[in-house]
């Protein structure tokens, strides 16, 4: 096959494009297995400070993965039942409606920093709560409840599911009949859409978990920031390693998800 | 067949109870008066068609019906004689049947119409039992596991219909059922629907903005206008006696010529009627049907007009003629006569006396 001088040059440029997008992210995994990063690759490998983290920070891993879930189940909890409310209220297209969606999203604008500040200047004085992880997850789900509720609310809204519950109602469904038998089921790609958002969120969040955390309720970013600050930087590497192992599976399930559900949510 | 039938015949039957609507009006938040008060009377295991334009207020009397809207204060929802206004949908016992079909596409044909009956707590032997009953009466045999997207229109339409007598409702609604289907299904299902109805004996109200379906499942036809009932009757009296212009208008197609009444016969531009006026009406204006006209010969004895062939449309089993008398309004024949008529060519139309209606409702358009 034959391709223009275009072709290449477009191919090439791409690929730049590409490398210096992929190159700091791969350096920084190798380097978490060099044993010596200014020697170099010819230092040889090592899984030495994979383990290094794994003894010191596997707390923050394992926490990290708590708040996630904890997360995910109060922002499932809350959010779901928030969506049904705003969609049912004039299709969710009130005035009240949107200017609660965009109270939801203040959070997510305002910087996690101002957020975190706002937390402890209200809730500080309570020792007890103020050291607890539960702090903490309550910054992670002010900042990924609309995460949840904005994917649902558009399933909501696309599908003819006002219909379906009278149709669910004319034989005898009460309200809760309704919201667990027709509802959920039928909004179930969106709140999967939004579960695998607030769980890689979730995760990841630095700025207002930075703010909220005691040494006794450190994170996986704090962590990370906290080896990068005081320790090698083939420590914070291997640190860097272990978190991408476990957030890709997550970032690959998410667009899977979201691939297989488009065709669905027309139904 | 026959057994699917005669075992849902009787729950039916006992269960018809008739529909009263007493001052019922409905105004929505946003001001808009759906539906003016009005008065309405549905006899036990009787089948009503509510017909009317869009906007007529026909849906919004289905809601009233059904507990999906409540009416303005004063008004009355009364099912069998007991007072039903206050209760919301899931406490009425009715069956609904939309037009978009509003199938669970979480759940399978069988289950989609054991829902009511999984509500109603039914052991699981007995709901699949009745599923079974329920897909032969609406000829889906074996289709039970299908999920919805693999059904066709009407296939879903039929489901839903099944689902909605699964719980054996006190009445059938149905919110213009056949809309969404292509004209060949629609007259299919429309006959299945028609010989269910009568054999059930359920009490149904059914919407739709499509005459011929009104005439074919009515047993009574409630035309309705701009929130108001226009005209309550049998399809028969609706299409043969119109209670106004409007009904006369809407319900298929009506002819009128306006002129002056002078000894006992209405003269017009293009030939005269016989007018029996008790009121000593100068001008006045009589309307008949298309199919009451007869087209004879130009000159033939006992011919009421004249007139010139505007076009011809050869419909098959008739011929459809339109006709330029020298009124304002043309007027159209409907002959089943095999004749050939060529534009431009003269006839002459003779309408008889019992097939001239004249009314007398102000409205002279």
């Amino acid at each position: 096959m034959k391709h223009s001088f275009r072709f290449y040059l477009q191919l090439a440029f791409t690929l730049l494009v590409c490398a210096f997008l992929i190159v700091p992210i791969v350096l920084s995994m190798l380097a978490g297995v060099t044993d010596n990063f200014f020697v170099g690759w010819s230092s040889g490998f090592t899984w030495r400070w994979v383990e290094q983290v794994w003894a010191t920070y596997q707390q923050t891993i394992w926490r990290s993965i708590a708040i996630a879930l904890a997360c995910l189940v109060v922002t499932t909890a809350a959010g779901v039942p928030l969506a049904y409310m705003l969609a049912r209220h004039q299709g969710g297209n009130s005035r009240l409606a949107r200017a609660f969606e965009e109270l939801l999203m203040m959070p997510v604008a305002v910087p996690g920093l101002a957020t975190a500040l706002a937390l402890i200047m209200a809730y500080g004085q309570y020792r007890e709560f103020r050291g607890s992880l539960l702090f903490i997850l309550v910054g992670h789900v002010l900042f990924t409840l609309p995460f949840m509720v904005r994917p649902v609310l558009a399933v909501m809204q696309s599908s003819q599911l006002p219909v379906l519950e009278e149709a669910a109602a004319s034989l005898g469904a009460g309200l809760w009949q309704r919201f667990f038998g027709i509802v959920v089921p039928n909004v179930f790609s969106g709140i999967l859409a939004g579960a695998l958002m607030v769980v890689t969120l979730s995760i990841g969040e630095f700025n207002i978990t930075w703010m909220l955390h005691t040494p006794l309720t450190m994170t996986l970013p704090v962590g990370l920031a906290d080896s990068y600050a005081s320790m090698r930087l083939e420590v914070g590497s291997a640190y860097t390693l272990i978190f991408f192992l476990m957030i890709i599976p997550l970032l690959i399930a998410m667009q899977w998800v979201t691939h297989t559900t488009r065709s669905r949510v027309r139904l | 067949m026959g057994n699917a039938h005669n075992t849902l015949k009787s729950p039916f039957m006992k269960n018809a109870v008739s529909i009263q609507l007493i001052q019922c009006g409905k105004t929505f938040a946003n001001g808009a008066q759906a539906l003016q008060p009005i008065d309405l009377e549905i006899r036990p295991g009787e089948t009503v068609v509510l017909l009317g334009p869009s906007g007529c207020g026909k849906t919004t009397t289905l809601r009233l019906i059904a507990g999906l809207e409540f009416p303005d204060a004063g008004g009355q929802v009364l099912f069998g004689g007991e007072d039903v206004t206050a209760l919301p949908i899931e406490k009425r016992g009715v069956g609904m049947v939309f037009q978009n079909y509003a199938l669970f596409p979480n759940m399978t044909v069988g289950e989609n119409i054991a829902y009511g009956l999984k509500i109603r707590k039914m052991p699981a032997a007995q709901r699949l039992a009745k599923i079974e009953t329920l897909l032969e009466m609406v000829h889906l045999q074996g289709l039970g596991q299908r999920r919805i997207d693999q059904l066709s229109g009407g296939q879903k339409q039929r489901v839903a219909l099944a689902r909605a007598l699964a719980v054996e409702p006190k009445v059938l609604l149905l919110d213009e059922p056949l809309t969404a289907l292509d004209a060949k299904l629609r007259e299919t299902l429309r006959a299945d629907l028609n010989q269910l109805l009568r054999k059930l004996g359920i009490t149904a109200i059914y919407v739709t903005h499509d005459q011929s379906e009104a005439m074919a499942l009515g047993d009574r036809v409630v035309v309705m206008e701009r929130g108001r009932i226009a005209q309550v009757g049998s399809p028969q009296d609706i299409y043969y006696r119109p209670a106004s212009h409007f009904v006369a208008d809407f319900i298929g197609t009506m002819n009128r010529v306006t002129g002056r009444v002078h000894d006992g016969c209405l003269r017009f531009a293009g030939g005269m009627l016989p007018f029996a006026a008790s009121a000593p009406a100068t001008a006045a204006t009589l309307m008949f049907r298309p199919e009451d006209v007869d087209v004879v010969a130009d000159g033939a004895a006992g011919a009421n007009m004249q007139g010139v062939v505007l076009s011809t449309f050869f419909l098959g089993d008739r011929t459809r003629l339109v006709i330029d008398i020298g009124a304002e309004q043309p007027v159209i024949a409907e002959t089943g006569r095999r004749g050939s008529w060529r534009a431009g060519e003269p006839v002459a139309l003779r309408v008889a006396e019992h097939a001239l209606l004249h009314l007398n409702d102000g409205a002279t358009a």
